[in-house]
């Protein structure tokens, strides 16, 4: 799932360097348009649902957070 | 009351010495609230919006409690009616007071016709700010994300916490209410920075936005003036109006600063943008992350819209034109918000068209970046790419700034009409209000923005290297702040120094 994620991350910006990243959002490396791609993204490849409260910032600032946000999203 | 005049500054130092003396006695809370409604009713010029705003903080107060006891109960459904309710209840009362003044003021010209004289339309101060923190407040309770407040007093501080009552920022009840629920001992380090801050602020405001604001009203009524004159006009109105906001958000972050409450910046060097988008970043971010979290983000995600989306065949397509439409939406609101002539609503999809356009063709921009050699890294681009978004932004700022949009139509028509380079050499500037020496110095203070604006992109920490310097220092910048104010204030007659242009929305 891991490598996965990755590399929709990758596709969305290959500038980033994800595995060390830790405030894609609050440094703002993804923009609105970036979330948008990836939570679309992660809904098609894991066939979850995710909504605007998902998109807290503490649930995307890193790779290992979006892992945890899909991992809960399969087990719900 | 205006923010200038003796009574703010007697509000603000009792405040101050009350709050203060108050620290130990849990009352702290009662002199914000009874400066609030000071500020309401003399700003306003009347008890009736305080009122409004007292009825409107009671029933949404009621409203997340109640909002707050269906979720715990799990009925999520009810949860979501009631929050609805209270939207409709709390965004009704906003929309009803922008649009009905506009009626209102239809009404007035349509009577003053006929030789009756309607006095203006009172509306609380504010109103655009605390509404949208009330909807987020709603919001949250509805999503889980924080329990409903449970003290109306706290509640109602919340809601009405004067310093941003003024011209914002949209507080959110997470960051903001426990700030004001703990007790504030006096802290004469902050006291200072605050204190440096307000004269940052109104020097911002007094001595670099209204002495702009002389030339630039001068030329707009000016129905002569055309091509550079009043291209010119508006390119230093986008100074004005940064240097009047943003002044009076340091006044506003001072004072609160000050008091112990540390609220949301507004702003982060937004001339320092390479992009449409990335302006919206840093220009008025409260309202920009507001419209972010709670209209964008789920309008994007809605079941409809997706639905909508998951039609298209190409998967980049998929996952952006949804955001480009929401886009046009939010930047529409955005524009209702400043003002409900068709001007802002045409000036809220000018500025969706280069916020969309960027998303559909940001991958596109890059690949041809890459062929092109071009570092986006490098001083030359981004100068070129910085202009050129100070231009687009320019070209917006008719819209705002124009009473209608068939004055903004006429204005741009008339900018293009002539070509006129000669202006800045034949003295014709100079019969604007400004003589050469004003006109020189508006020249300097909107460099020094600049340069203040390059060094806060670098980084430059000013608050840490102001509380780092010598007591001489900083007792010297302080002086030279306000006598600068004193000396190239502007303060003539029939010029309103203290009408803050954010004020009015």
């Amino acid at each position: 799932m891991r490598e996965k994620i990755l590399a929709i991350l990758q596709e969305i910006n290959s500038d980033i360097d994800f595995e060390n990243e830790a405030a894609l959002i609050d440094d703002e490396l993804l923009d609105s348009f970036s979330v948008i791609q990836l939570i679309t993204e992660l809904m098609d490849a894991f066939d979850i649902e995710l909504d605007a409260d998902d998109l807290e910032p503490e649930n995307l600032n890193s790779l290992d957070s979006i892992v945890e946000l899909v991992r809960s999203k399969q087990e719900a | 009351m205006t923010l200038t005049s003796p009574s703010f500054f007697l509000l603000i130092l009792c405040t101050f010495v009350l709050y203060f003396l108050l620290q130990k006695t849990g009352c702290q809370r009662y002199v914000l609230l009874a400066a609030s409604f000071v500020l309401l009713i003399f700003m306003s010029g009347s008890i009736y919006p305080a009122a409004a705003v007292l009825f409107l903080a009671a029933v949404s107060f009621f409203l997340g409690l109640r909002i707050d006891k269906a979720q715990k109960e799990k009925q999520k459904n009810k949860a979501r009616r009631l929050m609805r309710l209270g939207l409709v209840l709390d965004l009704g009362l906003l929309l009803y007071c922008k649009f009905f003044r506009f009626t209102w003021t239809m009404l007035q010209q349509a009577a003053a016709k006929g030789g009756v004289v309607l006095t203006d339309l009172i509306v609380p101060i504010g109103l655009s700010y605390f509404t949208l923190s009330i909807a987020a407040y709603l919001i949250d309770i509805a999503h889980k994300k924080h329990e409903a407040e449970t003290d109306f007093f706290d509640y109602l501080l919340f809601v009405t916490y004067f310093p941003s009552l003024i011209q914002g920022p949209i507080n959110l009840f997470r960051k903001t209410a426990p700030q004001l629920k703990a007790a504030h001992a006096f802290d004469p380090e902050r006291a200072r920075s605050g204190i440096a801050r307000i004269i940052w602020g109104y020097f911002k405001k007094m001595v670099i936005a209204d002495r702009i604001g002389i030339f630039v009203i001068a030329v707009l009524k000016d129905e002569n003036a055309v091509g550079w004159t009043l291209f010119s006009a508006i390119v230093l109105f986008s100074f004005q109006i940064y240097a009047d906001f943003s002044g009076g958000i340091d006044v506003i972050m001072g004072i609160s600063h000050i008091l112990g409450i540390d609220l949301a910046e507004n702003f982060d060097a937004p001339f320092m943008a390479c992009s449409v988008p990335e302006f919206w970043k840093r220009w008025h971010k409260t309202l920009g992350e507001w419209m972010e979290k709670y209209v964008y983000y789920p309008l994007v995600l809605s079941k409809p819209v997706m639905k909508l989306s998951k039609k298209l065949e190409n998967k980049y397509l998929r996952s952006v034109l949804a955001a480009a439409l929401a886009s046009f939406a939010v930047f529409i609101l955005v524009g209702i918000w400043h003002g409900t002539g068709w001007n802002y609503v045409v000036y809220g999809g000018y500025q969706a068209v280069f916020v969309a356009g960027a998303a559909l063709m940001g991958p596109r921009q890059k690949k041809l970046r890459t062929a092109l050699h071009i570092n986006d890294k490098a001083l030359w681009w981004k100068l070129f790419t910085g202009l050129r978004t100070f231009v687009i932004l320019v070209f917006g700022r008719y819209l705002s700034r124009a009473g209608s949009l068939t004055q903004a139509f006429s204005l741009y028509k008339r900018t293009f009409s002539v070509w006129n380079p000669g202006i800045f050499t034949d003295g014709s500037l100079l019969s604007y209000g400004l003589d050469k020496a004003g006109l020189l110095l508006t020249a300097v203070l909107v460099v020094f923005l600049l340069f203040t604006e390059v060094l806060t992109r670098r980084g430059f920490a000013w608050q840490e290297t102001y509380r780092r310097s010598s007591f001489a220092l900083r007792t010297a910048l302080c002086f030279t702040g306000l006598f600068l104010i004193l000396v190239f204030g502007v303060y003539g007659p029939g010029y309103d120094a203290s009408a803050f242009i954010y004020q009015s929305f």
